[in-house]
């Protein structure tokens, strides 16, 4: 990394620079109330530079803002959410990935850890835990919603 | 759901009235068809009897007439030739030399011998059995037999012969000497004598009339002749021996036509000698004292109508008894049929009850999961905005806030929860297998019984309805489980393998009497049962008091359809 | 002798040229009629004693005639003159009442011979068929047993029968009532001494009346 170089890289939170930059996050979800909230509740610590309601948009936002994390519905119009934040990961077009979803079931869980998505957030605890789960994420950490079913022993 | 509803409300309408009215038709018409069929055929076998009885009636009745009608004409024939005989005889050279030998008084050798050889060639010819030339005396000339009748009797003939001119044909009577019955042929000869020749009536006329033609059973002919007010039989008669002459009896008060019928012949159906019921025909012989009776046993000529009426009746039965049988067999097969319409209406009704249920469901599901607790996610969130509007100060909003928060994230869960109940939307997302495994966990969540899940095989070609069905059985049985087995623990094996998908839900609990198992009564089991059925399935259910239950289902995976429409 | 009346039928203008001349030397020859009716018109009108007549004439039959006339007036004497050499037929002539049977190709003596035997109350037969009546009579008979039993009207009763028509076709076949033909049918079963169809089938083969 050249500090003197006029082109700057997308510089992620945790690298030491003169600056701190915000995270930087596009939002999906094909309910846009909801949308609204989470983007009202992330404002504050985040950067939201996108959100869109279906998941070929979501990788295409991807591909266009290079964000730290996405946050997608798994359930979306034209692609899901799931597939989509895999195609994203592969390409490296982002550094993590959280599911935000209404679905409490493990296998959608482990589905998506396989797929290297290392975020489950329920919607309803949202509120809580959606800011944490980033932090943790971005630093290459899984985090699992608390009222997540863990499989039966 | 009002929509989905009253379009099942419609379907069963017209399926149950629309049945009911076709079969009950199709019914009136195969009764009223084999009605009027078995009516014809009774009619058809009436008026054959009927005519077959006309037949046989006029048929006998022919016969007698013509037996009648020949045996008179041919008697009456036989009289002509004999009159007619001695017509021949009274013109011939014979009656000079009879003449003369009357007039002298006296009889040559030469004459008699002449005499005798006429006598006895006719005798021969004509089957007389004796020849004798009397005077009006009765006093006998020439004589071919001895056995004449006696000389009152020739005396009589000999002037009745004379006193008329003419040749005579004398009545039967019988010879008190040799009881023979004799008829005379009398030739008067001049007006000084007579030649008399004796019929025998045993050597044609009484085996004439014996004779019948066919072979019968009581026929017969007879003659006789009217004395006064009675009737005087003249020849034997079958029935009664010994009437020869002797036999007589009044004249039966019934009417008596006048002689123009009698001539072409009387009919009638009337008690007979013995007072037996007969068919007799009563014919005058012409140019005579006599009258022929033909007659036949009334019995004999209805013998084969009763055996054409005991046929008759028998075809009747038979007939009787096949559209009996016919009627009963078609009854039977319209039951069956409609028992069978009526069970697959059932089943096929149920089928789609039980899809617009489960329409129903996942509408109602999908409704919930996706509109109602996303809202409420919604609010969760905006809860947690609210809270990080409120200050560090005031404690008691902030506590307010989040108890409302956690409210709602309750309520979300509660809502997921009962949509999840309702339609497991996972089923479509990923699979039966994922459906399965998160019943289980949140079965787990509920109800603290475990459940040991073991899974093989895969279940991806599964078409979406027998997924659903399997899910559900499962679902009911876990049910099942909670409610009445009072254990902690449960598993279910599920497997894949060669096209059958197999499910067994098996606890070692409370168990239930094996018979009620059998039985699967219970909505939960009659949930289960019916919904083994709609996919094709087979449906196993063990069950001991104290021993635990095993519910086994084994599905066909390539035909198993749910929906049958 | 002439003042016998007679009264001569034939329908053979011939024979009558040949008769006339020769009768009415010999006797009264009121009368000559060519058919049956007129024979029996002639006979009430002209009251003869002898009818000299043949036997197959139209309007009538010879014997019926014969018959007629015998009943009506019994004095009447007749003879017949025909060219049938028959005995059976000079029998049935002699017992429908003809006193004499003389045939055609017979002498002129003999005609004559034959009227005047007849007048006086005899009866006279042809020299061609038997001397005396009662010969004849025996003669006939035993002539008669000897054929076949059946007349020609039974054998063609018989053949249909056989043939297995019903009574009533054989009746419309022969142009008889169907009662005649039942009581041909009895006739002919009693003749010949049987007592079903069958057997009378089996008669007819027999017969020859019709093949096996």
């Amino acid at each position: 990394m050249d500090h003197g170089s006029v082109v700057q890289d997308l510089p992620t939170s945790g690298e030491v620079g003169w600056a701190r930059t915000r995270i930087r996050v596009v939002l999906a979800d094909d309910h846009q109330e909801l949308l609204d909230e989470i983007r009202r509740l992330l404002v504050v610590e985040f950067d939201v530079v996108c959100s869109v309601s279906e998941g070929l948009a979501l990788v295409k936002a991807a591909f266009e803002w290079r964000p730290d994390v996405i946050i997608s519905d798994i359930k979306m119009p034209h692609l899901s959410g799931a597939e989509a934040a895999r195609q994203i990961l592969q390409k490296g077009l982002s550094k993590a990935a959280i599911m935000l979803t209404m679905y409490n079931e493990w296998d959608l869980v482990r589905s998506s850890l396989e797929a290297g998505i290392l975020g489950y957030v329920l919607k309803v605890d949202a509120g809580e835990e959606l800011i944490p789960a980033i932090r943790r994420v971005v630093n290459g950490q899984t985090y699992l919603s608390r009222r997540v079913h863990r499989p039966a022993l | 759901m009002t929509g989905v509803s009253k379009n099942r409300a419609n379907m069963h309408n017209q399926l149950f009235v629309g049945a009911g009215r076709l079969s009950s038709q199709r019914w009136r018409i195969l009764i009223l068809l084999l009605t009027v069929g078995a009516a014809a055929s009774v009619a058809a076998i009436w008026w054959y009897y009927l005519r077959q009885r006309d037949a046989t009636e006029s048929a006998v009745v022919n016969e007698l007439v013509a037996i009648a009608d020949m045996k008179t004409k041919h008697i009456a024939n036989w009289r002509q030739e004999r009159i007619g005989d001695g017509r021949v005889v009274a013109s011939s050279s014979l009656m000079r030399t009879a003449g003369r030998v009357l007039l002298d008084r006296t009889v040559t050798e030469a004459d008699r011998t002449d005499i005798l050889r006429v006598l006895s060639a006719l005798a021969q010819a004509f089957s007389y059995s004796s020849a004798t030339l009397v005077d009006v005396a009765g006093n006998v000339l020439i004589e071919l037999n001895g056995d004449h009748a006696d000389s009152s009797q020739l005396r009589s003939l000999a002037r009745a012969a004379v006193q008329s001119g003419e040749v005579q044909l004398s009545d039967l009577y019988s010879d008190p000497r040799s009881e023979r019955v004799l008829m005379a042929v009398t030739i008067p000869v001049a007006r000084v004598g007579a030649l008399i020749l004796d019929i025998e009536a045993s050597r044609f006329l009484y085996p004439f009339l014996e004779s019948w033609p066919t072979a019968s059973r009581t026929a017969e002919t007879y003659l006789l002749r009217r004395e006064g007010n009675e009737i005087v039989y003249l020849s034997k008669l079958r029935h009664i021996q010994e009437t020869l002459l002797v036999f007589r009896r009044p004249i039966p008060s019934s009417v008596l036509p006048d002689e123009n019928v009698l001539k072409t012949g009387w009919l009638r159906k009337t008690k007979d000698y013995r007072g037996v019921p007969a068919l007799i025909m009563i014919r005058r012989i012409p140019d005579s004292p006599w009258y022929l009776n033909a007659k036949i046993d009334v019995s004999e000529v209805e013998a084969p109508l009763r055996r054409l009426w005991w046929e008759m009746a028998l075809i009747f039965l038979l007939i009787s008894f096949a559209s009996g049988g016919g009627v009963g067999l078609v009854w039977r097969s319209q039951q069956l049929r409609e028992r069978i319409r009526t069970g697959t209406e059932i089943q096929a009704l149920n089928a789609r009850l039980i899809n617009a249920q489960e329409e129903e469901r996942a509408r109602l599901a999908r409704e919930l999961h996706d509109d109602v607790c996303q809202q409420i996610a919604a609010a969760s969130i905006a809860m947690s905005n609210l809270k990080s509007d409120i200050s560090e100060q005031q404690a008691g909003a902030r506590a307010q806030s989040d108890r409302v928060q956690q409210k709602l994230a309750d309520l979300a869960e509660g809502i997921r929860r009962l949509s999840h109940e309702l339609h497991p939307a996972l089923l479509e997302h990923a699979g039966l297998a994922s459906a399965v495994r998160g019943f289980c966990s949140e079965f787990y969540e509920v109800t603290g019984v475990r459940v040991a899940l073991e899974i093989n095989g895969s279940f991806d070609d599964l078409p979406r309805a027998t997924a659903l069905c399997i899910y559900r059985i499962a679902q009911e049985a876990l049910q099942n489980v909670a409610k009445h087995a009072k254990v902690t623990d449960a598993s279910i094996q599920l497997k894949s393998s060669r096209g059958i998908v197999s499910l067994t839900i098996a606890d070692c609990g409370k168990g239930m009497a094996p018979d009620r198992a059998v039985a699967a009564v219970g909505l939960g089991l009659i949930s289960i049962k019916e919904r083994t059925r709609l996919v094709n399935g087979t449906l196993d259910i063990k069950s001991q008091p104290s021993q635990g239950t095993t519910i086994s289902v084994r599905i066909p995976a390539e035909n198993g359809t749910a929906a049958r429409a | 002798m002439l003042n016998t009346r007679i009264l001569l039928a034939d329908d053979h203008a011939v024979v009558v040229q040949g008769l006339e001349s020769l009768l009415k030397k010999s006797f009264d020859l009121v009368g000559v009629v060519h058919d049956g009716r007129a024979l029996l018109d002639a006979a009430e009108k002209l009251r003869p004693d002898v009818i000299v007549t043949d036997i197959s004439m139209p309007e009538l039959n010879g014997l019926d005639a014969i018959r007629e006339i015998r009943t009506r007036w019994p004095g009447m004497k007749v003879i017949v003159l025909t060219m049938h050499r028959d005995t059976q037929l000079a029998v049935e002539a002699f017992r429908a009442g003809a006193s004499g049977y003389v045939l055609k190709v017979s002498s002129a003596e003999e005609l004559i011979r034959a009227i005047e035997e007849v007048a006086k109350g005899r009866g006279y037969v042809t020299t061609l068929l038997a001397k005396d009546l009662i010969t004849l009579l025996v003669e006939a008979r035993s002539q008669g047993t000897a054929d076949t039993p059946l007349t020609p009207r039974q054998r063609e009763v018989l053949q249909l029968i056989a043939e297995g028509r019903t009574m009533k076709a054989v009746a419309s076949i022969l142009h008889i009532s169907p009662r005649t033909a039942e009581s041909h049918k009895y006739e002919i079963m009693n003749v010949l001494g049987v007592k079903t169809t069958a057997a009378l089938v089996q008669c007819a083969i027999r017969l020859k009346l019709i093949a096996e």
